[in-house]
């Protein structure tokens, strides 16, 4: 146990309702909790929700921290973006209905967590998550709370306080650390019994996302990363790439490039940032979205793309229109085009639908 | 992501430490106060212009 006789626990927070619930109760039994949110680079949460105007009635704020905020607990953020390139490449346990690798991702967060150290240097004595049996259909099953134990080696130290009571007795509950009866059997996919947890608690506020925390259970989005991968012709990403399939259209005329175009001022903004490492193009007038070119291009290419670009401005119905090219060295050039219509750009060019 | 640099900076760097962390992304008015609260922080300022925001910080300094 930890120097100083209390148990320590660090509780994997996703933003969500049940890893807050699932810290929250083990808090109340008196044990030290510790959050820890892991950055994946596909998390939902994050600036992501932050670039989008048309989000600006919802809050820019990033959930776990929010969550750990409420519970009063310090959160470790950490940045697993290159170790966990191998788990969404090469999944032992497969993928899930996208390119959601839910099972071995689920088991490499628990193993992280359990290797970390506390922020005072001192080990953690077991690891808390918000599973519940039966939630979610690839990880959170009866037949895998066992493997996510064994693979990521935590054992008996891992705790689920939202559904202990339906599984073995854990290291904790038999140390007496914590109380199994004050522990829950909550199984199924039902929210109930999480919602009126959280009422009991006074928890009125909480993230619900709607497609969970992860943007690789999202369709069109696994159907990015596929088409990333088959341009490339290697299944490999970096950051930046799993960042901008999050943003903009995405509209791939020939197999040698794709455009990201944005598709409203918090896009054009953020995709600002990359005019250095990709060769970017506007309306000269300003008066429509910035976009990247992600791919070798020759002089046609950026032709056709000018004209794809400016069928997305103000000046779309105009006969012709200004294009400024900005190229990755900093040179510029303008290029007078005529703007695509609508029939002009397939659907297949549009890349993930 | 801002989060992430100014919490690996916060590990290696001593308490008193002041530093200023440029962002582009909304969200850091809501995440680094909430981050400075949890951790015992200072925002001692925040200024933003139409390119970024600019947040000052003082680690381990609670006032």
């Amino acid at each position: 146990m930890s120097s100083t006789l209390q148990p320590k626990a660090v509780a994997l927070i996703s933003g969500g309702l049940d890893s807050m619930l699932a810290a929250k109760v083990i808090m109340d039994q008196g044990v030290d909790v510790e959050g820890v949110n892991f950055y994946t680079g596909f998390c939902v949460e994050g600036h992501t929700h932050a670039i989008r105007k048309r989000q600006q009635e919802r809050a820019k704020r990033n959930n776990a921290l929010w969550v750990a905020n409420q519970l009063g607990i310090k959160l470790h953020v950490v940045d697993i973006v290159e170790e966990y390139k191998d788990v969404v490449l090469n999944p032992k346990h497969g993928y899930g209905k996208n390119l959601n690798p839910c099972l071995d991702c689920k088991i490499f967060m628990v193993g992280k967590a359990m290797e970390m150290t506390g922020f005072h240097g001192e080990q953690f004595d077991f690891a808390v998550t918000g599973e519940v049996i039966g939630q979610r259909p690839k990880s959170q099953r009866r037949e895998t709370m066992p493997i996510i134990a064994q693979e990521s080696g935590a054992e008996d130290r891992l705790l689920r306080p939202l559904c202990a009571k339906s599984l073995p007795e854990t290291l904790p509950e038999r140390m007496g650390w914590v109380k199994r009866e004050d522990l829950f059997g909550f199984s199924g996919r039902t929210r109930k019994p999480q919602m009126e947890l959280a009422r009991k608690f006074g928890i009125e506020d909480y993230a619900q996302p709607a497609g969970g925390c992860c943007f690789l259970t999202d369709e069109t989005y696994s159907n990015k990363l596929k088409d990333l991968w088959k341009a490339r012709d290697r299944r490999d990403y970096e950051l930046d790439d799993v960042v901008l399939l999050k943003i903009g259209r995405h509209i791939r005329p020939q197999p040698n490039f794709k455009l990201v175009i944005a598709r409203e001022e918090g896009e054009s903004r953020f995709l600002q940032g990359y005019r250095k490492q990709f060769t970017s193009l506007r309306e000269v007038s300003l008066k429509g979205p910035l976009a990247l070119i992600d791919g070798r291009v020759d002089l046609e290419d950026v032709r056709l793309a000018a004209k794809i670009v400016a069928r997305y401005g103000q000046s779309r119905n105009k006969p012709t229109v200004a294009m400024e090219i900005q190229y990755k060295d900093g040179s510029g050039q303008h290029m007078d085009v005529v703007p695509f219509q609508p029939h002009q750009i397939p659907d297949t060019w549009h890349v993930g639908s | 992501m801002p989060l992430i640099l100014a919490q690996e900076f916060a590990s290696r760097a001593d308490a008193g430490t002041e530093f200023a962390l440029l962002a582009t992304d909304p969200g850091v008015h809501e995440d680094i106060p909430a981050w400075c609260r949890m951790h015992g922080h200072r925002l001692v300022s925040t200024d933003e212009s139409s390119t970024e925001i600019r947040m000052t910080i003082r680690l381990y300094t609670v006032d």
